[in-house]
């Protein structure tokens, strides 16, 4: 019979048995040789049973000690397997259990593991059998929502976080940390959101959150409203598609400006022109504006569809031979009766010989049309526009100079982005569709061009479109 | 070197005005640190006027880059040249940052 086939009470029993029969063989041997030495006398061969007994009882207690002992290291090699194992998210319960036969401390652990396996079954339950989440699971949860820009936050039914991941943490401006178990209503102001019963309701409302000079504009939804489950809480950071749809929305009420006063002036002089005390002079001036007018509508028209083309990645040019001299006649034809009713002074300071250049008459003119057209509109009354050019071996050159009311630093890299228009005040009264310096630039990149501006606000600006010497043909 | 800042929309773009290296990079991890977390993440770098930038310039962006990961943003750097976006090829840490040709499309990326 072996110890581990004994049960515990009765390991108990034995063990105590036979240390009680060790330790009274150790007094009896251990008194018989005090009581013979203290007698003077001499312990012969006839008291083998005495002489015997200290050494027997003396064995007897360290057999013993060391049973007790490997019994207690082998408990704790045991629980130290089992906590070990643990560790693996997918062992079996049934694989963490100890054998009896280590007594209280496998009984403990048992006890333990019952009760894990227990509440992890009543979570099951409650779950609708639904399979339970493991540590590894958890953790990849929280990794995934670590991973998300938009914030995230768990509240129990009776609101108070019961987790909120980091961008959640930096859209509130608190740590993520510090919001456990707090009020979520401390934090943030849910509004309509908020029910007496539930603690939150299903729904989504947007809220303005102050930090330091800037303002965010949040939008919370709360996606699960189970009251059994408390609720989650997703927090969006809306404040740069509410600065777009700003923007869209005054690019929209621009166009729609720059479309309807080339339609109107047509309407109006269209029925001059038709009505029965028209004569002569009064039809070729409404005529001559209602040509204008076209072409106006036109550029317009040819300014949307190329910045379309240009989103799309599908500007391109028509490569072929412009003629410098004709673009600036076109130019001055169509900009000096607009110069001369604003009483802006247009000059153009051009060099005798102009040079024919390789690309896309079009869109050049274009380009020259945007940025003089941006000259004139700009100027105040009794300013002046000059355009000039400079060319050689390295390349052209085209200059628009102005006496306007000038571009901020801050806005000088701007403006060649699109639908972007100053909110200087000075410029404020002029309308557009923040197209034109766009696409001028995207015209100019196409011809491996480059165009520049140096401005001093109050005094005017100096437009530079430059294109490279292998452009030029003669 | 010089930092401007802009703030277009709800975006706020620093651009940093000449080369970046030793004595510049401590500014300039302090400027992106600070803009990353008064925009609330919303920050782009506009590298369109960095010519070179040396390997303290590049732990200053990792260590804005990691800052925003740590709230599941990314840094954004946009109008990079020829020389820095090489920089950041070699040196394996383009994958790091989402990377844009221009402003617009940064700040596009931010809907």
């Amino acid at each position: 019979m072996g110890w581990r086939l004994l049960q515990p009470r009765e390991r108990t029993i034995l063990g105590f048995g036979l240390a009680t029969v060790g330790v009274v063989l150790s007094v009896i041997g251990a008194f018989s040789y005090l009581l013979y030495d203290a007698q003077g006398g001499q312990l012969d061969s006839s008291h083998w049973l005495e002489l015997a007994a200290v050494p027997a009882g003396a064995g007897l207690l360290l057999v013993l000690a060391y049973r007790w002992m490997r019994t207690r290291m082998l408990a704790m090699a045991a629980l130290r397997e089992a906590v070990l194992a643990s560790e693996n998210e997918r062992a079996d319960i049934n694989e963490l259990q100890m054998a009896g036969v280590f007594g209280r401390e496998a009984q403990a652990w048992n006890a333990l593991l019952d009760r894990v396996s227990d509440g992890a079954g009543k979570a099951a339950d409650a779950s609708g059998g639904e399979p339970t989440t493991s540590a590894g699971d958890e953790r990849l949860a929280m990794t995934v929502c670590s991973a998300l820009w938009q914030g995230v936050v768990a509240v129990g039914a009776d609101l108070r976080v019961r987790y909120a991941n980091p961008a959640a943490a930096m859209l509130l401006g608190v740590d993520a940390q510090s919001l456990r178990d707090t009020m979520i209503t401390d934090t943030l102001d849910v509004g309509s959101l908020h029910d007496e019963s539930t603690g939150l309701r299903r729904g989504s409302i947007e809220i303005d959150r102050r930090s330091g000079e800037a303002v965010a504009r949040l939008r919370l939804s709360v996606r699960n409203g189970r009251e059994s489950d408390g609720h989650v809480l997703i927090i969006e950071d809306v404040t740069q598609l509410h600065a777009a749809e700003d923007a869209r929305a005054n690019f929209i009420a621009h166009a729609t400006h720059e479309l309807r006063t080339p339609l109107t002036n047509m309407r109006l002089y269209a029925e001059t022109a038709i009505s029965d005390d028209c004569d002569e002079a009064m039809l070729g001036t409404c005529l001559n504006v209602i040509n204008q007018e076209v072409r106006r509508l036109e550029r317009v028209v040819a300014d949307m569809l190329s910045v379309s083309e240009m989103e799309a990645g599908a500007l391109s040019i028509q490569e072929g031979d412009a003629r410098l001299d004709q673009l600036f006649d076109e130019l001055r034809q169509e900009f000096e009766p607009q110069a001369q009713a604003k009483s802006v002074k247009l000059k153009f300071t051009l060099p005798p010989k102009l040079p024919v250049v390789k690309g896309d008459r079009d869109k050049l003119l274009q380009a020259y049309h945007n940025v003089l057209g941006n000259a004139i509109k700009y100027t105040p009354e009794g300013g002046e526009v000059t355009v000039g050019a400079d060319w050689g071996e390295d390349g052209l050159a085209v200059t628009v100079r102005d006496t306007g009311v000038g571009i901020a630093e801050d806005d000088r890299q701007r403006i060649f982005d699109r639908f972007y228009r100053s909110d200087d005040v000075r410029a404020s009264g002029t309308q557009g569709t923040g197209l034109g310096l766009t696409l001028a630039k995207e015209i100019m990149l196409c011809h491996e061009g480059a165009i520049d501006v140096d401005s001093t606000p109050g005094k005017g600006s100096l437009f530079t479109m430059s294109l490279p010497g292998t452009r030029l043909v003669a | 070197m010089r930092i401007d800042e802009q703030v277009r929309g709800a975006v706020t773009f620093l651009r940093p005005d000449g080369a970046i290296a030793q004595n510049d990079s401590s500014s300039f991890r302090k400027a992106l640190l600070q803009a990353a977390k008064r925009s609330m993440g919303r920050c782009v770098v506009d590298a369109s006027a960095i010519p070179f930038m040396d390997s303290t310039a590049l732990e200053a962006l990792l260590d804005a880059n990691d800052e925003l990961a740590s709230a599941g943003r990314a840094l954004k750097l946009c109008g990079l040249n020829e020389t820095v976006r090489e920089c950041l090829e070699l040196t394996g840490l383009a994958g790091h940052f989402d990377i844009y040709d221009d402003g617009v499309s940064a700040a596009r990326s931010f809907l």
